[in-house]
């Protein structure tokens, strides 16, 4: 009887769970599930949209992989992109978070400050740096000109325009920077009481205990800042078209324009797969090796 | 009986209004898609009442995207991917060829010849091939066509002492004239205005008989000297000349519309472009400004076209009516006519040779003189290539950053890129063929 009675409650626990959860299946199912499941089969056909797409097999995966130069260009440019933005966010992001963990007059306002960039419209984003990396007429330039350093053209310039991107970058730093701050102040004050009892310095207490305990934050923001950096697009949409050259023309740049350019959709969702793989690989192998790093208190109590 | 009265008499009523509603109502309703929006798409809005002044039965529903002539392609594209195309629609001779090619527009041969529209009553070269047809059959009729000239800030030249451009001046002229008005005002060693603003450099290359591509042959001839020269002539005239604007020292002007500051002796733009858009915005009271012929090259002197079409959607259930609505427009001198008052892209010849578009009121005498004169001389890019604005985009236009930068000669970067716009041209080719 009791048996029965656990089940009944697992029921409508099960129903509660599928009810509650049902509005994003549904959505799911309507809005993303039906474009994943046709865009994999339109990276099997030519089509540009105007006339029915022609079966083709791995004809776009091998062209890209094996013939395009840009294909591979691009995915360099987003590669060094993304090892240089994730960097700069995941260091300066744990850098602001930790100067917003101070106990100080007005911090809740600087944390508010700090963050308000992240939610700004990449677009206008975008416009406010072109001004600011002007060579003629931006105020990096002229900072630059106070030590009499002549500023490059840094968007025309084939060496500098992606670095001025990673550096633009860090105008997101606010997200993780919440993260880590929630991280921050999860450490039990304890450990850092004992720290000092022991005599540890600060850096010591940065490197053993600050570290380790938000790890498990650190992990989660190294697999959003991989993801996202892997996915950049608008900065080089608005900015620079991909230019210098080459220099900037980001994967899913080169996904778009070969989508809406040159209406080539098959080789587009090929492009959107490989992606696709790229990031789960990527995402795999950090969780993989995440173990040798991440400190899970739970874990070590278990 | 009492209670069924009022009520016979309501459904009555109602079954009168439903009657007469739908008698007023007109038989058939088309879409039309065109990027005109602004100032361009309420003149367009004028087109259209006229229409639907005259044609009850046909209704017309414009559809323009939002914004910008960017978003039109995209929208155009997924309506008919989605299978709801417009009826009647406006397409750019850049990707034109691409729905000929894949016949979703109703070939218009035989309305042409039954309806007896005569190919000499529009402006010269807004009919040929690559415009409007494709392997021999004419699919769309000219639509907000136009051609290039050098548009001029006169009061730029009257400071100068420089004569206004005329017909046979020379690429030499363009130099010493520029040179002559780029000007440091304030003496701070940084130029305040400039000769000429950045150039859109393909009627260059053609004023020096170049091409992108061999027409004969359908090979790339972005190698050749004719080609090569002229990039580079453009390139020196920021790096060497130092009349025309590095991109950054542009922008600090404007980030768009340079030549709307007057801060520009000359610089390329459309014939109605200039007149249409600089009337609306009243220029005038900014500065004196005016339309030149282009510079003559070793070819002597040409201009550049950029033709676009209207088109008939094979998915249209009104193919009569889409047809006579096109013709309308592109044709009848009720159109035509308004697109003369607001000096907005009129195709017909002989709406242009009428004294209101020539001299237009308000602004100059013989204004529009050098567009009608240039008119008969025109030379088109080579759209109907396939696979050329592919290779344009993709390979020839990243590689231009390295000349205009100084890092490369012309020469040198046009040579590195050929073979892979050659590689562009033949897959296309080989397409077309399958």
């Amino acid at each position: 009887m009791a048996k029965l009675r656990i089940s009944k409650t697992a029921l409508r626990e099960n129903l509660e769970f599928y009810l509650f959860i049902s509005p994003w299946i549904i959505g799911f199912i309507a809005f993303s599930a039906g474009p994943i499941i046709t865009s994999f089969s339109l990276s099997l056909t030519e089509w540009d949209l105007l006339s029915p797409p022609q079966f083709v097999g791995a004809a776009n995966y091998a062209n890209l992989i094996f013939k395009d130069d840009l294909f591979w260009q691009s995915l360099k440019v987003t590669v060094i992109y993304s090892a240089g933005s994730i960097t700069l966010h995941l260091s300066v992001g744990l850098v602001i978070a930790l100067l917003m963990n101070q106990n100080v007059r007005g911090i809740l306002a600087y944390r508010t400050i700090y963050y308000l960039p992240s939610v700004v419209s990449g677009v206008a984003v975008s416009l406010l740096f072109i001004w600011i990396f002007n060579k003629e007429y931006g105020i990096l330039n002229y900072f630059l000109s106070w030590f009499g350093i002549k500023g490059p053209d840094w968007l025309a310039s084939r060496k500098f325009a992606l670095p001025s991107l990673i550096i633009m970058s860090l105008w997101g730093a606010g997200g993780p920077m919440l993260i880590y701050l929630a991280g921050l102040q999860g450490i039990p004050t304890q450990l850092y009481e004992a720290a000092i009892v022991d005599g540890a310095g600060v850096w010591q207490k940065f490197c053993h205990i600050t570290i380790p305990m938000i790890s498990p934050v650190i992990l989660f923001n190294l697999i959003m800042g991989f993801i996202h950096a892997f996915q950049v697009f608008t900065e080089a949409f608005v900015m620079t078209s991909g230019g210098p050259g080459y220099a900037t023309y980001f994967y899913v740049l080169y996904l778009y324009m070969n989508a809406f350019k040159w209406f080539k959709m098959g080789m587009a969702s090929a492009q959107a797969w490989i992606l696709f793989a790229l990031i789960l690989l990527g995402t795999l192998i950090i969780f993989k090796t995440s173990s040798r790093w991440v400190y899970y208190e739970a874990e070590r109590r278990r | 009986m009492g209670k069924l009265y009022p009520l016979s008499l309501v459904l009555a009523l109602g079954f009168a209004v439903a009657i007469g509603g739908a008698l007023a109502a007109p038989k058939v309703e088309l879409t039309y898609m065109s990027w005109f929006t602004g100032v361009q798409g309420e003149i367009e809005e004028q087109v259209l009442n006229a229409w639907r002044a005259k044609n009850p039965d046909i209704a017309i529903k414009k559809i323009s995207p939002p914004g910008v002539y960017a978003t039109y392609q995209d929208k155009l594209f997924t309506m008919i991917a989605g299978g709801t195309p417009p009826d009647v629609v406006t397409l750019d001779t850049w990707w034109s060829q691409r729905f000929y090619k894949r016949k979703v527009c109703i070939e218009i041969s035989s309305l042409v010849e039954r309806d007896k529209v005569d190919p000499g009553m529009f402006r010269d070269g807004f009919w040929e091939e690559g415009i409007s047809s494709y392997d021999g059959k004419l699919y769309g009729l000219p639509w907000g066509t136009g051609i290039v000239v050098m548009g001029i800030n006169k009061n730029k030249f009257d400071k100068a002492g420089i004569p206004y451009p005329k017909m046979g001046w020379t690429i030499n002229d363009f130099v010493q004239y520029a040179k002559k008005m780029t000007i440091d005002i304030d003496g701070d060693g940084k130029t305040d205005e400039w000769g000429t603003a950045r150039q859109w450099f393909a009627p260059w290359i053609y004023f020096n008989g170049g091409d992108y591509v061999d027409r004969k042959t359908g090979k790339s001839a972005i190698t050749k000297p004719e080609f090569t020269q002229m990039l580079q002539f453009i390139a020196d005239l920021t790096l060497k000349e130092r009349v025309q604007p590095t991109p950054s020292e542009q922008m600090g002007i404007a980030r768009t519309g340079v030549e709307t500051t007057g801060k520009m002796g000359m610089w390329i733009s459309w014939d109605c472009y200039l007149s249409g858009t600089f009337q609306q915005m009243d220029m005038r009271k900014k500065f004196e400004w005016g339309m030149a012929y282009l510079p003559a090259g070793s070819v002597g002197p040409i201009t550049f076209q950029k033709g676009n079409t209207m088109v008939i959607m094979k998915a249209t259930k009104y193919p009569e009516e889409s047809w006579q609505f096109m013709k309308w427009y592109s044709t009848s001198d009720e159109a035509q006519d308004i697109l003369v008052k607001t000096l907005t892209y009129p195709v017909s010849k002989k709406a242009i040779q009428k004294e209101e578009f020539l001299s237009p009121p308000g602004l100059y005498k013989n204004l529009m003189e050098p567009s009608v004169k240039l008119a008969p001389i025109i030379k088109r890019l080579p759209y109907d290539v396939p696979g050329w604005t592919e290779a344009y985009n993709k390979i020839l236009i990243p590689a231009l950053d390295a000349i205009w930068s100084g890092d490369k000669t012309a020469q040198q970067a046009m040579n590195e890129i050929a073979a892979k716009f050659d590689q562009i041209l033949d897959e296309e080719a080989k397409a077309v063929k399958r």
